[in-house]
Formats: structure tokens, C-alpha cells, sequence
């Protein structure tokens, strides 16, 4: 089901068949992989960065990098989801390794989804919102990572498996580990609160 | 809970996901783990927070376009029309020429036969035309030879080159045939007046 927000099932959106229209110089097929990746790339490097504008300069970032390195991107090895994930990864790490700063709790206010309809619930949503961030934060970063991209950026437990250079199964019980220990953290946090 | 019931919990839950994801109703999903049903209600809980959280992170508005008219990526996509252009130009050229213009193609090709028989054609009378006119040269020669030696008459256009040679030998054996005639005739009329010839005729 999840999947499916990228596998489309038409062809000329096909994210295999956009990949090698882009190698051979389409710059069309480009800018519809853009509009197909952008969002849960974005979300990826948000939940990874400090501030959203960081994390849409470093989303800018990968595409460039993706879009340079066409040529050396092999179909028959990786799917194009998993190497622009790659690239994001990559990404991520060398934007820490650069600035040498380590993930803070002054979590920046969330842009709210316009579906709440009034103020009160508008904070409520931005309050667990808030919370659900920093329980994230909480958990380990192979837990953080599994959750983000499973979660967050929608990503099937194989091109995570991919990813991560891990089997499914282990992918999976990461999850629920994961998903336990939020469970906890969350469960103190508003104990807290 | 031990390590084997915290094993058989995360199970359930994996497989509670999966469910999920394929579409299952929750209410099913707890009735099929119902030993679980608390822990996993806690984990769907959690899990409609992500997925909530999820939905409230989005990018700017316009910040697609944006990063389209960023500088440096519009140039690599305009470098990379202009080359994708350029090729497909290039082959559309050249299939046209193949298929759709095989009418100029069949002119272009016997216009350039033509053209290189032409040449080997010109090459050709040139090698034949060379000897000949030497061969004229030489028949000018010999008619100035054969009238500078009253020979010949001075309007003779005819002669070959083969010709003047034999006339010229003709008169040089000519001459030296009126001279031993000359000698011969000398020594006759030596013998003419030779006395024992008449002797010998008195004898007889």
C-alpha cells in the first residue's frame, strides 16, 4: 500500500523508466523524478537536520548530487528510490561532519497540515507533534532511521533493508524495537508534560 | 516478560504491520492477536502519530519551482536539452535521408557516379590524345626536312613520319647506286679501248 505512493503504475511515471530517460539526457524525466522524490527525501533530511531550511537546501543538495551522477547509476543494482535515500544518507552525514554539532531538542514548530480547524486544535496537533519528534530523537540512530524511513518517508522494508545493508527480517524487528521504545519514551514525555 | 516472549511479541506486531499496510481492517488485526491486544493498540497509536507527523512536515510551498530556477540546476537542464536537441536532430537528419528522402539520396548517388566516371573518363583521353599529338609534331618535322630538300611538294600534308624515313634512304641508296653505275660505266669504256680486245676478236 505504501509503496504504491511511488511505484505508479503508469509508465511514463514509472520511477525505472524516468531514471533511464534522465541518463539519456531527458531533462524532463528528471524534473517528474523531482515531484516524485522530493517530499519524502525532504522529510527524511528534516527529521535528520536541525531546521527546514537546512533540510530543504540539503534535499536540493541530493538531487544535484543524483542528477551528476546519472551516468554511474546502474538500474539492474538498486532501485531509484534506494539511491536517491543513499544520496540523502550520504548527504546527512557529511552535512554533521562539516559542522560538527550534534541533534539538539530545540525542536523548530512543525508546519501544520491545513486540515485542523481551530487554534485550540491546531496546538494540540503541534504539541503531539512536538512530542512524537523528540521521542524520535530519543531512540537510537539505527532505530531513528528505520522509523524516519519507514514512517515518515514511506519506505518499503526492502529498499530499507537495501539501504541499511540488512535482511528484512532484521529490518523488521528493528522496527518493533523501535516502535517499543517510543512507545516508552512517548509514555514519559507526557508523564512529563 | 523474557527474552522469548519479547521474541513472540515482536512478531505479532511485524506481522500486525504487514496487515495493516495490505489493507486489514485494525479491529481484525487485534481479534487475530488478541493476546497482544493492548501492545498493539499502543503500537497503532504510535504509528497514526508518525504517520500524523508525517502529514504536518512539508516543504515550502513553491519551493519546487524554486529549486528549478536555481542557477545552477536550470543550467545543467538547458546544457543537457540543447545536447539532448542536438543529437536527436542529428539522427532525425539522418533517418529522414534513409527513409522518407530516399528520392534525393538515389539522385545524390548517380549524380556522384557520374561525376567520378567523368573524371577517370577525362584521365583516360588525355592518355590516348598525348601520343598523337606528338606523333603530329613529328609529321610537321619531316614535311620541313622534305621540302627544304626539294624533295617533296611544299603543300604536303600527307606524309607519315615512317615515310620521310624511307625516302631518305631511298635517296642516300639512290646516290650510291648512280655512283657505282658512274664507275662501272668508267671501266667499260676502259674496256672499250683496250687493244687486246680487238685481237682477240681477229683471232676468233
Amino acid at each position: 500500500m505504501r509503496q504504491d505512493n511511488f511505484e505508479m503504475e503508469s509508465e511514463e511515471n514509472d520511477p525505472r523508466a524516468l531514471m533511464r530517460l534522465a541518463k539519456e539526457g531527458d531533462s524532463r524525466a528528471f524534473k517528474k523524478l523531482y515531484r516524485l522524490y522530493f517530499t519524502p527525501i525532504f522529510r527524511y533530511v528534516y527529521f535528520r537536520v536541525k531546521t527546514k531550511e537546512i533540510a530543504e537546501d540539503l534535499t536540493q543538495e541530493v538531487f544535484l548530487k543524483v542528477y551528476r551522477s546519472l551516468a554511474v547509476f546502474k538500474a539492474a543494482k538498486a532501485s531509484p528510490l534506494a539511491y536517491f535515500f543513499t544520496v540523502a544518507r550520504n548527504t546527512v552525514i557529511d552535512y554533521w561532519k562539516k559542522k560538527k554539532d550534534v541533534l539538539t531538542d530545540d525542536l523548530e514548530s512543525l508546519k501544520i497540515a491545513d486540515k485542523a480547524k481551530n487554534p485550540a486544535e491546531i496546538t494540540d496537533i503541534k504539541i503531539a507533534g512536538e512530542i512524537t519528534q523528540k521521542a524520535i530523537k530519543k531512540l537510537t540512530e539505527e532505530q531513528q532511521e528505520v522509523i524516519v524511513m519507514k514512517f515518515i518517508s514511506d519506505l518499503p522494508n526492502k529498499e530499507i533493508a537495501n539501504l541499511l545493508s540488512k535482511t528484512e527480517e532484521a529490518v523488521r524487528q528493528i522496527q518493533c524495537r523501535a516502535l517499543k521504545a517510543l512507545r516508552q519514551e512517548l509514555k514519559e514525555l507526557n508523564d512529563y508534560l | 516478560m523474557n527474552a522469548d516472549e519479547i521474541k513472540k511479541l515482536y512478531k505479532a506486531m511485524s506481522e500486525a504491520l504487514e496487515l495493516k499496510e495490505k489493507g486489514e481492517q485494525l479491529s481484525e488485526i487485534l481479534n487475530l492477536f488478541s493476546e497482544y491486544r493492548e501492545e498493539l493498540e499502543a503500537m497503532f497509536k504510535d504509528v497514526e502519530a508518525l504517520a500524523f507527523l508525517k502529514e504536518s512536515i512539508k516543504p515550502t510551498e513553491g519551493i519546487f519551482e524554486k529549486i528549478v530556477a536555481n542557477e545552477e540546476i536550470s543550467r545543467l537542464l538547458r546544457e543537457d536539452e540543447a545536447k539532448h536537441f542536438s543529437l536527436f536532430q542529428s539522427i532525425e537528419l539522418f533517418s529522414q535521408l534513409l527513409t522518407a528522402k530516399k528520392v534525393y539520396v538515389g539522385i545524390a548517388v548517380i549524380v556522384l557516379i557520374f561525376g567520378i566516371s567523368g573524371f577517370y573518363y577525362r584521365q583516360l583521353q588525355e592518355e590516348i590524345i598525348s601520343p598523337v599529338a606528338e606523333k603530329k609534331e613529328s609529321e610537321k618535322l619531316a614535311i620541313n626536312n622534305l621540302t627544304d630538300n626539294n624533295l617533296t611538294p611544299k603543300n604536303s600534308v600527307v606524309l607519315k613520319t615512317e615515310e620521310t624515313v624511307s625516302f631518305k634512304e631511298m635517296e642516300s641508296d639512290l646516290t650510291d647506286e648512280i655512283n657505282s653505275l658512274s664507275v662501272d660505266l668508267d671501266d667499260l669504256e676502259e674496256f672499250g679501248n683496250d687493244d687486246s680486245f680487238e685481237n682477240l676478236e681477229t683471232i676468233l
